[in-house]
Parts: structure tokens; C-alpha cells; sequence
């Protein structure tokens, strides 16, 4: 499922298969993830996998890694 | 306006590590502005960074462009590209299906901007959908595009502030708004 939201991150933030996601990326490490593409981003997890993302939750949220670990639990509880 | 030499600077400075920081730019800024070069960041419950709790800033990025706003009391800020695609998907976070609105890409753009600088200005973080979020009408709005840009602020009235926009790489800059030198 790690891969696949990277694909969607990839997919989301128009980045060229070269590009290297790693788990520290913050929004606004790259160009490509400012406000828009953050929220393009949630709502197209949100809706792939069915799940609600809680605005509350994403305070304590840092980085790719950390939002990536939220969903995948998130989708576990859900299910 | 910055000076070349000062444009180069602000590229290197920006560029430094293939990111663009809000952060860097302020500092940046602060110090060949103002002669400001020490100085702390404070916080506010939601997050929202003041610095020595006399200026007040807010930062945007898009593509190209960084545009950075200082003043001496609250603001918020936004900035998208005219030839942003705004996603389809997002049509209904940003309007209630009773807002009486435009669908092409032009107004979708300056609705997400507007109200993008509203959240940023209130400094509340995102904490609803933006299609529940009113905006107050006495709060200061200024609006620009030249046709590249799209761009919003949100300031408290008859303050001082600066606006200041530049286009990473082209060593073009300029003053959207500059009240009063603060």
C-alpha cells in the first residue's frame, strides 16, 4: 500500500519517474506540494481508499511518511 | 524593488538545496529591507509564526513565484498560477452547493486564493471545509493578477505592510502593495 500512495503522490504533484520520494518530504519542500496540491492530494487518498481524513488529525502530521503511516492505519480501522 | 545584486543573492539564497522556504525569503528580506539580521520566531497556539511579536509575515509559493508579506499586525497570503489546472475534484470543498459560482478554472483559482489567505490570515490552520469558511467583510482584501499570477491578502485595515513578489530565476521583482515602510 506504500507504494501505491507514493503513486499517488507521484501522480497528485505531476513528478517525473526520476523523482525521489523519501518519507521526510514536508509540504513546501517541493514546489510542486503547495496548499492546492496538499489538498488535491487528501481528497483523492480520502476517496481511493474511502476513508475520512480528519482536519484534527493532520495537525500532528510532518511529512509524507508520517501522513502515509495515518492512512494505512486509518484504512485499517475503517475496514 | 531589489537591486541585481540583491536578486542574486535572493537565488542563491533560495535555491540553496533545491527548496524554496517562506523562511529563507523572510530572512532574506528582513535583512536587506530592514537591517534586520537576529531576531526569533514566536508562535501562535495554532502554529502561526510572529516574529519578536512586532512583525507579522505570511508566505506563499507556486511554481515559479514566492510572494512574502510583512506588516505590523495580522495577514495572510495566497498565490496560483493563472495556468493552474484547478482539479475538478475539489469544485465542492470550495463552494456550498448554494454559492452561486463561476466554473471556469480563472474564478475557481481566485475563490481557492481568496479564501486560502482568509484561513492563512486567521491563523487557524485548516480546521473546516472551505466552502464553510465566511469571509468577514471588514477584514482588508486585496486582490491582484497580471494575467501570470493570481493573488490574495487578507490584512486588518490601515496598516503597514509590504507585499513583495519575485519570480525565482528570472530575476524579475516587484511591490504589489507597500503601504507604509514599516
Amino acid at each position: 500500500m506504500e507504494k501505491e500512495l507514493d503513486n499517488i503522490f507521484r501522480e497528485i504533484l505531476y513528478l517525473d519517474d526520476n523523482y525521489s520520494i523519501n518519507d521526510s518530504l514536508a509540504p513546501g519542500d517541493i514546489v510542486e506540494w503547495d496548499s492546492l496540491s496538499h489538498m488535491n492530494l487528501l481528497y483523492e487518498i480520502s476517496n481511493r481508499y474511502n476513508i475520512s481524513i480528519s482536519f484534527k488529525d493532520l495537525k500532528g502530521i510532518k511529512n509524507w511518511g508520517e501522513l502515509k503511516k495515518y492512512v494505512i492505519k486509518k484504512t485499517t480501522n475503517d475496514s | 524593488m531589489l537591486s541585481k545584486k540583491q536578486r542574486m543573492i535572493a537565488n542563491i539564497f533560495l535555491l540553496k538545496g533545491n527548496d524554496i522556504s517562506g523562511k529563507k525569503f523572510l530572512k532574506f528580506i528582513l535583512s536587506e529591507y530592514y537591517g534586520i539580521y537576529e531576531f526569533n520566531y514566536y508562535y501562535n497556539k495554532f502554529g502561526k509564526p510572529y516574529i519578536n511579536n512586532l512583525i507579522f509575515f505570511n508566505y506563499s509559493t507556486t511554481k515559479d513565484y514566492i510572494v512574502l508579506v510583512v506588516s505590523t499586525d495580522e495577514v495572510g497570503i495566497d498565490i496560483e498560477l493563472c495556468s493552474r489546472l484547478f482539479p475538478n475534484n475539489l469544485i465542492n470543498y470550495i463552494y456550498n452547493e448554494s454559492d452561486n459560482y463561476q466554473k471556469d478554472n480563472y474564478n475557481l483559482l481566485k475563490k481557492w486564493v481568496e479564501k486560502e489567505s482568509y484561513l492563512k490570515y486567521l491563523g487557524t490552520g485548516i480546521n473546516k471545509k472551505m466552502s464553510d469558511v465566511i469571509i468577514d467583510n471588514d477584514i482588508n482584501k486585496l486582490f491582484y493578477t497580471d494575467g501570470k499570477i493570481l493573488l490574495n491578502c487578507f490584512s486588518n485595515r490601515k496598516i503597514n505592510k509590504k507585499i513583495v513578489c519575485y519570480k525565482i530565476n528570472d530575476n524579475s521583482d516587484f511591490i504589489i502593495d507597500d503601504t507604509v515602510n514599516i
